[in-house]
């Protein structure tokens, strides 16, 4: 009986443990590809909303976009990728500056891509995670444009509860790798603060096309 | 007929080189040809893993010495040229032609006029899906034809994908020779045609001759074809236009990242990483 008792008990823990040990291991409650999906249309809503369309609205809007953007994506691993090797031995202060300049540039970038979709159809295929990694995941995306399938997908990593994007790949072309290669070449000329400088005209140029 | 033979000449000369460079280096050990062994060897998986489920294309981001993708580009300067003379066509001639075309044709219609010569293309992705040992999408590529050019009013809707949900599976010759193991080769900017390697302007040619709207007034003059293909491209650029402007703004030598990007699509269809 007592020996009964202790296997129940050992079975109670057992289940207990077997119900929160996996959320806390995954982290993540939902599905990745729930959470992209859910930050793609969350976009998609703001750009086909009407009442946002007005010119006079176009700060409103974009703090928006902005806003779903950033609760998905991780920055600062996108910035430590864009960078590789030349991260580490760049300050606190500096890699701080960079990352900001960084997610800026990358914002433009990925809500310009998606925006010109937005008349399109999103079809979310499917997940994949990595081997020995489970918190990996790669979300497979297409959007349907003149008759074309556009494959638009995401590599995502576990950070606390959420799966954060840490690159974009848009038709085989990884976002990160192209960072990687353009900024290694200017590295090699420039150097860091002219880095810098360029991420910094970048944006600007971009911002005022924006106004025009 | 004298295209066909000089095509296939080329084509031929093209397939045999890899396979007369690996020979080579089987044989001596050190690599004689060793520039072109390694151009040659681009084009096979480089990143093989097995399989999708547990293999991340992006693992090499994790190394702190990540091996720098290169890509063969002598002609380097030839191909700015070029690059800048496509800039100036599609900012000065394309773009203002397709938005004057927009302005007077509806978007729906411009879709089916893309769906139209999407539909017409079907023999490429047919022929190369077989050659690749595809038969279930070459099956697939079959049916959304008839579907298409019965239902669909001469492939003008895709009723195959909208209504079936039967999607197509894009192959061309270039793919096909890249997954019997033909290399890139190098990069080439082509005035006009844009971004393309070696082997890619031979896959090119190759479905040249599977598309039907090349064999328009084949007799001697080519003006049919030459304005269709014309056309294709105006109502093509009016479907995207925004997209290369994009691009542009969020890279910083544009030159650069289209032929990287062009180079990483490329392996990812081959791969079939879609």
């Amino acid at each position: 009986m007592k020996l009964m008792m202790k296997m129940k008990k050992i079975l109670g823990v057992l289940a207990i443990v077997c119900l929160v040990l996996p959320p806390l291991v995954f982290g993540a409650s939902a599905a990745p590809i729930e959470q992209v999906r859910d930050t793609v249309e969350g976009i998609l809503a703001v750009m086909r909303d009407e009442a946002l369309s007005d010119p006079a609205q176009k700060d409103e809007r974009r703090t928006k976009l902005m806003a779903l953007v950033d609760d998905r994506f991780d920055f600062m691993e996108m910035a430590k990728r864009s960078l590789g090797r030349n991260w580490k031995v760049r300050t606190k202060e500096e890699r701080a500056v960079f990352q900001d300049l960084f997610a800026d540039l990358l914002k433009n970038t990925y809500v310009g891509r998606i925006e010109a979709y937005s008349d399109e159809k999103i079809e979310y295929s499917k997940e994949i995670f990595g081997r020995n990694k489970s918190d990996r995941a790669k979300v497979y995306t297409k959007i349907l444009k003149n008759g074309h399938e556009i494959p638009i997908n995401y590599s995502l990593m576990v950070k606390g509860n959420e799966w954060l994007v840490y690159d974009v790949v848009i038709e085989g072309v990884s976002l990160v790798r192209n960072y990687r290669t353009e900024f290694g070449r200017i590295l090699n000329k420039e150097k860091f603060p002219g880095l810098l400088s360029r991420i910094q005209e970048k944006i600007q140029i971009n911002e005022e096309k924006r106004e025009k | 007929m004298s295209y066909f033979s000089v095509y296939f000449l080329v084509l031929f000369l093209t397939l045999s080189l890899p396979g007369l460079v690996e020979a080579a280096d089987e044989g001596s050990g050190k690599n004689v040809a060793g520039a072109v062994s390694t151009v040659a060897g681009q084009g096979v998986l480089e990143d093989k893993g097995g399989d999708e489920t547990e293999y991340f294309e992006d693992d090499w981001l994790e190394e702190e010495e990540y091996p720098v993708v290169q890509v063969a580009d002598p002609l380097e300067p030839v191909n700015r040229i070029f690059f800048h003379f496509n800039d100036k066509l599609y900012f000065w001639v394309l773009k203002p032609l397709a938005r004057t075309y927009s302005f007077v044709t509806p978007k729906p219609a411009r879709k089916c006029v893309g769906n139209f010569f999407y539909n017409l293309k079907t023999p490429i992705r047919l022929v190369n899906n077989l050659l690749q040992g595809k038969f279930a999408a070459g099956g697939v590529e079959l049916t959304r034809f008839m579907v298409n050019t019965t239902v669909g009013l001469a492939g003008l809707w895709d009723p195959a994908r909208n209504w079936l949900n039967i999607s197509a599976n894009e192959e061309d010759f270039g793919q096909t020779l890249g997954k019997y193991g033909i290399g890139e080769g190098f990069y080439i900017c082509w005035p006009v045609l844009g971004p393309s390697n070696l082997r890619d302007t031979l896959g090119a040619g190759g479905d040249y001759f599977l598309d039907p709207v090349s064999y328009l007034g084949f007799n001697g003059q080519n003006d049919e074809a030459l304005a269709l293909k014309g056309g294709e491209t105006i109502n093509k650029t009016s479907l995207s236009l925004g997209d290369y402007e994009n691009f542009k703004n969020a890279t910083f030598d544009p030159y650069g990242a289209l032929r990287d990007a062009y180079f990483h699509k490329r392996r990812a269809q081959i791969r079939d990483d879609e």
